[in-house]
């Protein structure tokens, strides 16, 4: 029984078809990773985007950094689309530069507030010695 | 093994007309890339401010790795599109540590001038303490001022008393009585001749005795004043009464005591003390009388 299946298996016929098959499945793969491969959906980037959007609200960005902040939603809403359109490489490029864009929003808001605050105890300051040299006078 | 090779040699060629194929998919290999190009300038830039590796350390991390990546990509021939993607996330992160070292430049303005409002209100502090300082050293001595001033104006008001009393002691024997107007010495009318302005010896003795404490008292004025009863004729009366009382002043001033001192008038028969229809009365009418002034020297003239 034994060597009846080995004679099967041995028909030059049934080798050819195999090979045939396995080279195809090769050149299929080489195809594909070419530039056309088909990354996984980056549901992390985009999870990792929405965050910083997030993040950068709650810092304020509306109003501080709304140019960047409308770029990061932007790009997010595209990216969340591109998945759905099983795009998943631009999906990903796009949730890339939301998370940028999003954090560029939070860090401008900051640097606007901290600007902002800076002006305001200056201003402060200056009013106090003025103050207290008009009282030292007095 | 003939076979196998009679094979291969078709699928070799598939392969590499396959391998020529998605190269030139890949799209043509640029010389340069001008997104790639900024995104390297703008990190050289960032990344030779110190500012940025003090104060933005973790962001500029970041940049560099994804300039990395770029540089990466681009190294490995990938698509434009993927090193512009990449370089648009370098340029957004060096734009990141910027605005962090910016974030930074301004705390540090805070913390410092939070800084310095606490020394200018330390300084404030020190100099009201300073003034208040001031303010009590000048309150306590106005305060000893006014409390030497009360003491001296007590001892002056004392020593004013005092002097009153010796006036009063020293006028008591020339029967000196205090009214409103201050105190009176009169001259009775036997102490001058009768109907006439001369005064006998006992008058001028008083006249002297008054004379002296006037001396003593330089700062009392008299106010000497001639008065009658109303027997006889109105303008006799008034003469009589004013050359009486010139005759005191004249006699006064022979003591030496200053003539601005004195001042004499005569009021005739216009205010008795006494009652004109007795004897008794018109004698107590017939008189001089010297009014001393304050210390101040101020009469209240009739």
């Amino acid at each position: 029984m034994h060597s009846t299946f080995r004679s099967r298996l041995n028909t030059s016929a049934t080798r050819r078809q195999r090979r045939q098959a396995g080279l195809a499945a090769v050149i299929f793969t080489l195809l594909l990773g070419g530039c056309a491969s088909r990354p996984p959906p980056p549901n992390a980037q985009i999870t990792e985007a929405q965050a910083a959007v997030d993040s950068a609200v709650r810092a304020g960005a509306a109003a501080g950094a709304s140019t960047e902040l409308a770029m990061a939603r932007d790009k997010l809403a595209r990216a969340n689309a591109s998945i759905v359109g099983s795009q998943h490489e631009r999906a990903l490029m796009l949730a890339e530069a939301a998370l940028v864009d999003a954090r560029l929003a939070e860090a401008k808001t900051r640097q606007a507030q901290a600007v902002k605050a800076a002006g305001v105890v200056q201003e402060d300051s200056r009013v106090l010695r003025q103050e207290i040299e008009r009282g030292a006078a007095q | 093994m003939t076979t196998i090779t009679f094979h291969a040699r078709p699928v070799t060629a598939t392969l590499t007309l396959l391998a020529a194929v998605t190269l030139a998919a890949c799209g043509s290999v640029p010389q340069s890339n001008v997104q790639l190009e900024q995104a390297q300038r703008d990190y050289r830039a960032v990344r030779s401010d110190p500012r940025a590796q003090r104060n933005a350390a973790e962001d500029l991390q970041r940049a560099t790795e994804a300039m990395s990546r770029a540089n990466v990509a681009w190294n490995d021939r990938a698509s434009e599109a993927q090193v512009n993607h990449l370089a648009y996330l370098t340029s957004q992160r060096v734009a990141i540590v910027r605005a962090t070292v910016e974030t930074r430049v301004a705390q540090d303005t805070v913390d410092a001038a939070g800084a310095q409002r606490r020394g200018v209100q330390l300084d404030a502090r020190t100099q009201e303490a300073d003034t208040a300082r001031r303010d009590t050293a000048v309150a306590e001595r106005d305060a000893a001022a006014a409390r030497s001033a009360s003491t001296e104006a007590q001892r002056q008001t004392q020593e004013a008393l005092e002097r009153n009393r010796q006036l009063e002691d020293r006028l008591r024997v020339l029967n000196a009585r205090p009214t409103p107007r201050g105190l009176v010495v009169t001259l009775g009318d036997v102490l001058f001749d009768i109907d006439r302005a001369t005064l006998r010896p006992d008058g001028l003795r008083l006249v002297q005795q008054l004379g002296a404490v006037l001396n003593e008292f330089p700062q009392r004025n008299a106010l000497i004043e001639g008065h009658t009863d109303s027997t006889g004729d109105d303008a006799h009366n008034q003469t009589l009464s004013g050359q009486r009382a010139d005759a005191v002043r004249s006699a006064l001033l022979q003591q030496g005591i200053a003539s601005a001192r004195i001042s004499a008038r005569g009021y005739g028969e216009s205010t008795p003390v006494g009652s004109n229809e007795t004897a008794a009365g018109r004698q107590m009418n017939r008189r001089v009388e010297i009014v001393l002034s304050d210390e101040k020297g101020l009469l209240s003239v009739r």
